[in-house]
């Protein structure tokens, strides 16, 4: 479970050939570092696996551009993590993922078959990627940014825009939600 | 457990199993890539405007302005050739005949990878190429269709020897090496010196060429990681691949020369259907002494022998 910790916990320093990096060469790196991490981080928020690949994609092509500004694997990181919030919150907004999902089923962009299929495989998984599509944005968000990233309370009110106090009341009402509708569908723990 | 921990492994959990892409990578690359990222991307939506209809034409033809928006960026700096981890089918035998095995090598680009697999140019010797004086020139998309231009020896008619199958074969180490290196579903059209070709080894491709059904052309398990001649660091193997494997079963031995230190089995993440499902082997190695080991994978045989045998792909690697 130590590679979900990365870019929160981890203090490691990361030693300075980082500064010789070129744009190419950040996204290989911060990809092996942490792009497992975000495709799972959407999938949180948007439930298609597909789309949640997209929506990360997009995000380390808009790092790439802007990386002679950033120019730091922790702003790099930082700015990834922002990037698939935001897209992700957009995406449900503006496309329907019905359709997305209808485009990757019919084989235009997928290689490697089996991550949808495999992702909802289990009742379990697929009853609680639908139980936070349930909720309200912002809590589904606090929810993932605080419990799946293990981010604290500061780094997600700067991330979303928001104040610590409504944080915190996002992620107490989002959890108590979350555990009703889990326990509606038969899931006792 | 407390909430807090209660919602952590639930939403843990949820995901835990979500594996990316294996050509994700290669897929940013080629948008980040200021010209090829335009190119390839245009005839993917094109492609789904043919085949697609309604709403979802206009979501798919919406790739092109993302690619516009995010794309025009900073060009490398370094003109030194880079690569990357791309997929080549090779041939392998099984106790069904030959399949196709993939292995991840690291390449310059989709032309690199469809001329490894041409030229049979593996890390692992257990696999093969079926085609005999033979490369790859070029390798683009077209419109709708991907173009691999061959060089060298290119027979239009089936060598003696060589079977109606490994005829198709052959065609197929193209195909899905293409497709998978170029993260494309689209397929493929063969030239020479930029003539078409009609046929090749007796196989009509004056259509373009789609990828065979993996059951029928894929060995039934394969190992993605480790590669080859890999070391093992932190006493932890991690292993990884594909299987289409009786009720998902994928049993697994680690040899040191022909003696089995360690064996065991996982479950796929599948079973059955059309296809192959990841499966993901972690292993405590740290009480193995230092030296060179074998994973060996199989698929499970529940006919005890009965039927033709289990398939299998295995993986030279080492510890200390």
């Amino acid at each position: 479970m130590t590679d979900l910790m990365a870019g929160s916990r981890r203090e490691r320093p990361i030693p300075d050939p980082t500064a010789t990096w070129d744009a190419d060469a950040a996204v290989d790196q911060l990809y092996a570092a942490h792009y497992r991490q975000l495709v799972r981080l959407s999938a949180l928020l948007v439930r298609d696996v597909g789309t949640a690949e997209e929506v990360v994609q997009d995000a380390f092509v808009a790092m790439h551009g802007k990386w002679s500004r950033l120019r730091d694997p922790d702003k790099a990181a930082a700015y990834l993590r922002q990037a698939v919030v935001n897209r992700s919150r957009s995406v449900l907004r503006h496309r329907g993922v019905e359709s997305r999902y209808a485009e990757r089923h019919l084989g235009v962009v997928t290689d490697e078959p089996g991550a949808d299929e495999a992702a909802l495989a289990g009742d379990r998984r697929a009853q609680v990627l639908d139980a936070l599509r349930a909720l309200p944005t912002r809590q589904r968000e606090v929810l993932a940014l605080r419990y799946y990233l293990d981010l604290d309370e500061a780094t997600i009110a700067d991330l979303l825009g928001i104040s610590r106090g409504a944080v915190k009341s996002h992620a107490s009402r989002g959890a108590a939600t979350l555990r009703t509708l889990l326990s509606k569908t038969g899931e006792e723990r | 457990m407390n909430d807090d921990d209660w919602v952590r492994t639930t939403l843990t959990e949820a995901v835990q199993d979500i594996e990316p892409d294996h050509a994700a990578l290669s897929r940013i690359h080629e948008r980040t890539r200021t010209t090829s990222g335009h190119r390839w991307l245009v005839p993917t939506a094109a492609a789904a405007g043919l085949v697609l209809a309604g709403t979802v034409t206009a979501v798919a033809l919406t790739r092109p302005d993302q690619a516009g928006r995010h794309g025009p960026t900073v060009q490398p700096t370094s003109t030194a050739p880079r690569t990357r981890a791309l997929p080549v089918y090779l041939v392998g035998d099984t106790p069904q005949g030959p399949r196709l095995y993939r292995q991840f090598e690291q390449l310059t680009g989709p032309l690199a990878a469809v001329d490894a697999t041409v030229r049979g140019l593996g890390s692992d010797p257990d696999y093969r190429t079926l085609w005999s004086g033979a490369g790859a020139k070029s390798v683009g998309f077209e419109s709708a269709v991907i173009a691999v231009d061959l060089e060298g020896n290119v027979p239009a008619t089936r060598p003696p020897g060589m079977t109606a199958f490994q005829a198709r074969l052959a065609i197929q180490q193209i195909v899905y090496t293409a497709q998978g290196a170029l993260a494309s579903s689209e397929p493929v059209v063969f030239r020479s010196g930029q003539t078409p070709l009609f046929q090749l080894f007796g196989v009509n491709v004056a259509d373009a060429v789609p990828r065979a059904p993996q059951l029928k052309v894929l060995s039934l398990v394969n190992i993605t990681d480790p590669a080859q001649g890999a070391s093992v660091g932190g006493g932890v193997l991690k292993a990884t691949g594909l299987a289409n494997s009786f009720e998902a079963n994928v049993p697994w031995k680690i040899l040191r020369g022909t003696t089995v230190v360690r064996q065991g089995a996982v479950t796929a993440d599948g079973a059955y259907g059309s296809k192959l499902y990841p499966w993901r082997l972690t292993l405590d190695v740290s009480k193995l002494a230092a030296g060179t080991y074998t994973l060996l994978v199989q698929t499970d045989d529940p006919s005890g022998g009965e039927g033709p045998g289990p398939m299998q792909d295995t993986r030279t690697f080492k510890i200390g």
